[in-house]
């Protein structure tokens, strides 16, 4: 019998609120866990190398006040609150990171850990600002570097065979989470936007296997059941940088709103592209890690219609609106904002900006301001 | 308004030299101005573009991030950003950015260049042409107000270089990495082409490279001579070279610049002649200045205290024995020296700018630098962020005191003028009494 409401989300709740416990318990057994920031680097690595891939967090809303002995407040205060994370030990766990070059900010977040927390081991992956042959090629060469760190650490040889094999496991588990995604686009949706943030966000801190039978779990457990949303919710998309947090989509459910899709780096950007691995399952990493993710940081084009996937993915969904949640001092999103927001609203997509400090700290004034559009989204019908 | 605080100055400058250059900046822009009215191409490029290359196509260029230290300077950057500001540009993404969105808001809202721009405005530019150095917002606000409002063809330097810990001297890295970037180099060659239907002559970018080489030499040699005490120039005389240092790069007219500033700098120092009759402290500056008040600096040094040296713009060591015979290479390699230059003195925060925390411990031991200044420069991440991080390395080497001044680059919103004042007034009594006090 399928599992209803609560049941069905109690485990990924659980792991989402304690998302570290069940690394520290491979850990302790022995088995190497390695913490990576954004979506530019490639779990597949690390689980082929016999690793456990981590993606770091970090507490929101928790006050920032070690970091600030190191770093400035005025960057982005995700990756601050990251830093103080490692800073307090509660990433002591991890035997390694890998750091992307995903903003200004990120990269020197590696040199800071590096030189302050220095790790067993150390990874940066640089990534290029622009899309090109030569761009591509150069970030398979930084794959290949990073995949030689990684046998050099592990004391393994990462073969194509082994490679293949976990580009297939993570491949299986963004075909589940299509597969879930897709049960939103009903009416009322299968699943809540709470629901889908804490499972993906519980999914990224446990092997790609674990992960595996998680979410396998959670289409036995709607099986076919509809969904138990209130029909008279409006359906939104949550465009944004990082969320690691279901607190904001909470916030927008609680207020009348139904996140049914979203657009942001733990969410689609990390689950859209499943790559196959054919001949060369190093292209195909750099297909779905460079060439295919969506990352603002990186300059595709200056065409405002670069946009147009959201419009698409919008649409089949059937969203109203688009909510954006934009962290404070974030260049890459912010600069787009104009342009998005302007295409978004040509294209009969009302937009609403929130900015935040990754504290949720003005609910208030957010909640008003969310249930103000929610209704205004609701009175379009 | 902002614009009308009357603690804004401009700086009075030590150096005819440094005083020189507002009429190189007036002929500067009016030449890119000329160039659009006799119907020439003009492009606006970001810093890190090679004004080398541009003299060789002979292309005009304005360059958004200088306008925006034009116009901070004369206190227009205020109305540009609010309007920046209006169409949703966020008040702490880069101000200069900002200023530049404004002025193509304006631009457009006008139909031509604001009568009351500064310097008189930078033409509408028929190509775009930026990089990834240092920073997100070089390639992101020109994408962006391209996006908004230009439309022209652009093209994206995308220079990359290692980062923390990396091997140097590994031939393998190396390799991966000039490979792209000198990819990137030809690839803006290609873009200017088409954009201007000729060809590369590379005996004349050889020719603009040793220009470059020769004028980042004789800088270097400015800065050699700097060490002397008395200070025979001090920091707001070197932040006002930036247009010869950056932008002219590659012309004889830039060499020929600063041989007179190295020329006139030995005198000063030969002839013991000071900034300050009575130099009593030696403050080394790490930051972008705040371009809307360079007055502070002549505050500083009515309290006795010289700027003698700063961690911005062009402290590179000279690079030497490169072969120019092929100029594309040679661009690359330069670059790749300078990055293993900071690798040298500690990349944890950044391999492209020197930024580096080893970089202002050297220079508070060579040049006897009795208190440091920090500028917290509110929307400029990539410069501010670590600075925190370097005072606690400092602290832990060196008995120094440091202050932490806050405002911006050219968002004079951001300027509390007795806050500032009455800190840099407590710091000096701290480094009058302080462990740092020079014998």
């Amino acid at each position: 019998m399928a599992l209803q409401g609560e049941e069905k989300s109690a485990q990924p709740a659980a792991l989402c609120d304690n998302r570290s416990e069940r690394a520290r318990e491979l850990a302790a057994q022995g088995k190497k866990i390695i913490g990576y920031l954004c979506g530019f680097v490639p779990p597949e690595l690390i689980t082929a190398a016999g690793m456990v891939p981590y993606r770091i967090t970090g507490v929101m809303g928790e006050p920032l006040v070690e970091a600030l002995d190191y770093f400035e407040p005025n960057a982005c205060n995700y990756v601050l609150n990251c830093f103080q994370q490692a800073i307090k030990g509660r990433y002591d766990f991890l035997d390694g990171i890998v750091i992307p070059h995903a903003c200004d900010t990120v990269q020197r977040l590696y040199g800071l850990w590096k030189f302050w927390k220095p790790p067993a081991y150390a990874h940066f992956l640089n990534v290029p600002t622009t899309v090109s042959p030569a761009s591509i090629r150069f970030f398979r060469e930084e794959l290949e570097m990073l995949k030689e760190s990684l046998e050099s650490f592990g004391g393994v040889e990462i073969t194509d065979q082994r490679l293949k094999e976990a580009l297939s496991l993570h491949n299986e588990n963004r075909r589940l989470v299509a597969e879930l995604y897709g049960m939103r686009k009903e009416h009322p949706p299968a699943l809540t936007g709470g629901e889908m943030t804490r499972l993906l966000v519980a999914g990224a801190g446990i092997p790609a296997d674990e992960f595996h039978s998680l979410l396998k779990e959670m289409l036995r457990s709607i099986g076919g059941n509809a969904g138990s949303v209130d029909e008279k919710k409006a359906r939104v998309l949550l465009y944004g940088c990082v969320m690691d947090d279901a607190g904001l989509v909470d916030l927008i459910e609680a207020g009348g709103g139904s996140v049914v899709l979203d657009d942001t780096c733990i969410g689609t950007r990390s689950f859209g592209t499943a790559g196959d691995a054919g001949d060369d399952p190093m292209e195909a990493l750099c297909r779905m890690y460079f060439a295919d993710f969506l990352c603002p940081k990186v300059v595709r084009s200056c065409d405002e219609e670069r946009f147009e996937y959201l419009v698409q993915m919008a649409r089949e969904y059937r969203v109203k609106g688009v909510i954006g949640y934009f962290m404070a001092w974030c260049d890459p999103h912010k600069f787009d904002q104009p342009v998005l927001r302007n295409y978004l609203e040509k294209a009969g997509l009302p937009f609403l900006a929130l900015e935040d400090d990754y504290t949720l700290s003005s609910s208030g004034a957010m909640q008003n301001r969310v249930q103000a559009f929610l209704e205004m989204l609701q009175q379009k019908d | 308004m902002s614009e009308e605080k009357s603690e804004f100055r401009k700086a009075v400058r030590s150096t005819e030299t440094a005083r020189s250059v507002n009429q190189i900046l007036m002929d500067w822009y009016s030449k890119s101005l000329l160039a659009s009215k006799e119907g020439r191409p003009v492009a606006w490029c970001m810093v890190g573009a090679p004004p080398e290359i541009l003299k060789v196509f002979d292309l005009d260029s304005s360059w958004p991030e200088n306008y925006g230290t034009a116009c901070a300077a004369r206190q227009m950057a205020v109305h540009y950003m609010q309007l920046a500001e209006g169409e949703g540009y966020s008040p702490d993404l880069c101000s200069y950015e900002r200023n530049a969105i404004g002025y193509c808001r304006e631009y457009l809202d006008i139909g031509g260049i604001p009568p009351d721009a500064p310097q008189g405005g930078m033409p509408w530019p028929a190509m775009l042409i930026t990089n990834s150095t240092v920073c997100d917002p070089r390639s992101k606000g020109f994408q962006a107000f391209n996006a908004h409002y230009l439309h022209v063809p652009m093209y994206t330097m995308d220079i990359q270089m290692p980062h923390y810990g990396a091997d140097m001297q590994d031939p393998k890295l190396k390799a991966h990495y000039l490979r792209y970037n000198i990819d990137q180099i030809w690839g803006l060659i290609r873009f200017l082409e088409e954009q201007t239907g000729t060809k590369l002559n590379e005996a004349a970018l050889s020719e603009a490279v040793a220009n470059s080489l020769a004028a980042q030499r004789l800088m270097w040699e400015v800065h050699e001579l700097r060490k002397a005490v008395p200070s025979p120039m001090p920091s707001e005389d070197q932040f006002s070279c930036i247009v010869p240092m950056l932008y002219m790069a590659g012309s004889r007219e830039a060499v020929d610049f600063f041989q007179k500033l190295h020329d006139e700098v030995r005198n000063r120092v030969e002839n013991r002649i000071g900034v300050i009759p009575e130099e009593k402290y030696r403050i080394l500056w790490v930051g972008i200045p705040p371009w809307f008040n360079m007055g502070i600096f002549n505050y500083l040094e009515s309290l006795g205290a010289v700027s003698a040296m700063e961690t911005t713009y062009y402290v590179h060591a000279p690079v030497a024995d490169v072969d120019l015979s092929r100029p594309v290479e040679a661009i690359a390699e330069i670059g790749w020296r300078k990055a293993s230059q900071v690798h040298t003195l500690g990349a944890e925060l950044s391999t492209e700018g020197l930024f580096s925390p080893g970089l202002v411990l050297k220079f508070v031991r060579e040049y006897a630098i009795d208190g440091v200044i920090f500028h917290r420069v509110l929307s400029c991440r990539a410069i501010s962020f670590g600075q925190a991080h370097t005072a606690r390395r400092l602290r832990e080497e060196l008995p120094v005191p440091v202050l932490f001044l806050e405002s911006d680059m050219a968002d004079p919103r951001t300027w509390s003028d007795s806050r500032i004042k009455g800190s840099i007034s407590a710091f000096l009594d701290i480094v009058d009494t302080g462990a740092g006090k020079r014998a």
